[in-house]
């Protein structure tokens, strides 16, 4: 199948970036052993995927990992607290508290998210309820709305910047993106 | 500003950028991440937050026009929403309902004239119905659907053992994995492809279309294909249409299959063309006012619809 040449084309670029790849889960993860983990579970989603064609391999695998790091964090930061709230009102930790808990905590924090960006201005909220939630590319945003690529960008920054409850959060200036070194 | 803001803000700034990031990029942040332990920090909160919005699947969503039946139970599968309600929040004409008739029975679904509608399959299929449009659903046979008329976008959950099918105008349009979007009116039919790729079955005629490629169906099954943006497929969902350049009578169609407005042509106009943005989220007759205008023609009614004729003075 024409297929595979594809696939080599991911394995090759996993082993190419493979150093650059364990020092991102090392960064994200705080522990060796657990980014060693996650890149072999990397490893193993990219040999038993479904080539179908990537446009930026490099970048591809770069995110696959970058959310794994994501989805590690998250179920540990759960199980954590499961754990700690239970200790503190039992005293023990040999029992299972139902995953519905963390699905609250997650729930109250969708909602904070919701209510954050309700109170955008209409055109930021727009712009990432399209780029977050309905999964447009910032390109194609653009193309509808008729501004610019990093005019999306700036929307976007402000939006992510009213989630986090940041100062000037509806301010317009450029943000740091031009200050980080690259 | 203090130190953990400025650094929250480079985090976001990372995040954004690395969506679409090349491999020169993902250096650079994990350089960022290895220079201070608060980055790594910062950026876990930024991407994990993100990630809530991905399996929001579970959370209600608030639908804008009137509910349908709701299954009751709150835990579904992980991220079969999408983003769901989200095209209703932002254009606030479309509603989402996550769609659980109560028997084994073909239903309908339709989307009033001012506003369209999402419906969520249990597969996590979606469509979303132009205003106006009406499809028949069967819980029977939940990777088939069929439109009665209008248009509607399907994303579809691809199943390569058990395509999903779409019914429309006599004809059989199957998904290989895709987003789609399919209008019909009558015999007539347009289906345009944004991802993967459809196979278009007519009984004649038997085509795979690839993203970008339209093809409209006439009457008597003449057959024409075209080529687009891939990324305007579907576009009509955030509430406008865009023309730029397009024959009118090619846009006087497209009203017709979209949106079931009528209009006839002045033989005068056969070959004018039309660059402009139409609100599809509005009646009928606002419509077609909006694109006498933009047109410099005259819309005058006549029965069953309208004509559009060069304007008298300019």
């Amino acid at each position: 199948m024409e297929g595979s040449a594809e696939f080599s084309g991911l394995r090759a670029y996993f082993l190419r970036e493979r150093p650059t790849l364990l020092r991102l889960l090392k960064a994200r993860l705080g522990n060796p052993d657990e980014a060693e983990d996650v890149l072999q579970e990397l490893w193993l989603r990219l040999s038993t995927m479904n080539s179908a064609p990537i446009a930026q391999p490099g970048g591809y695998i770069f995110r696959m990992a970058n959310n794994m790091a994501t989805d590690r964090h998250r179920s540990l930061s759960a199980s954590m607290r499961r754990e700690s709230e239970w200790i503190e009102t039992y005293g023990q930790s040999d029992e299972i508290v139902p995953p519905v808990e963390a699905g609250m905590l997650a729930s109250e924090r969708l909602r904070q998210i919701d209510a954050a960006v309700a109170a955008l201005p209409e055109r930021t909220a727009r712009i990432f309820r399209l780029y977050r939630y309905e999964d447009v590319p910032r390109r194609t945003i653009a193309e509808l709305i008729g501004i610019s690529v990093s005019a999306i960008e700036k929307h976007l920054q402000v939006a992510y910047r009213a989630i986090h409850a940041l100062e000037g959060a509806d301010d317009d200036e450029p943000g740091t993106a031009g200050e980080q070194e690259r | 500003m203090s130190n953990g803001d400025r650094i929250l803000r480079q985090a976001i700034d990372w995040h954004i950028r690395l969506a679409d990031g090349d491999t020169d990029l993902w250096h650079g942040f994990v350089a960022w991440l290895e220079a201070d332990t608060a980055h790594a920090k910062a950026y876990d909160r930024v991407a994990s937050d993100d990630a809530l919005l991905d399996d929001r699947g579970a959370q209600p969503v608030r639908p804008t026009i009137v509910p349908v039946p709701r299954r009751a139970d709150a835990r579904r599968k992980k991220a079969v929403f999408w983003g769901a309600g989200m095209a209703a929040v932002l254009t606030g004409a479309i509603g989402l309902a996550y769609f659980r008739p109560a028997a084994d029975a073909p239903y309908f679904v339709e989307a009033p004239a001012g506003g369209g509608r999402q419906v969520m399959l249990a597969d996590g299929t979606r469509i979303m119905i132009h205003a106006g449009g009406r499809l028949r659903l069967d819980r029977a046979h939940p990777r088939l659907a069929a439109i009665e008329k209008g248009e509607a976008l399907f994303q579809v959950r691809h199943d390569p053992a058990n395509p999903f099918r779409v019914e429309a105008a006599g004809r059989v349009i199957e998904d290989l994995g895709t987003i789609f979007d399919v209008a019909a009116r009558g015999p007539e039919l347009r289906v345009a492809v944004a991802e993967g790729s459809v196979s278009f079955n007519s009984g004649q005629n038997h085509i795979l279309l690839k993203p970008g490629m339209v093809i409209n169906a006439s009457a008597d099954d003449q057959i024409e294909i075209r080529h687009v943006d891939p990324g305007t497929v579907g576009a009509w969902r955030l509430g406008h249409v865009d023309f730029d350049d397009v024959a009118l009578r090619d846009v006087v169609r497209q009203l017709r299959l979209s949106n079931g407005i009528r209009i006839a042509l002045s033989p005068e106009l056969g070959s004018r063309r039309f660059s402009g943005v139409l609100r599809n989220d509005r009646g009928g007759d606002e419509i077609v006012r909006s694109l006498a205008q933009l047109s410099e023609t005259r819309a005058l009614r006549v029965a069953g619809g309208w004509m559009l004729e060069r304007s008298a003075a300019r």
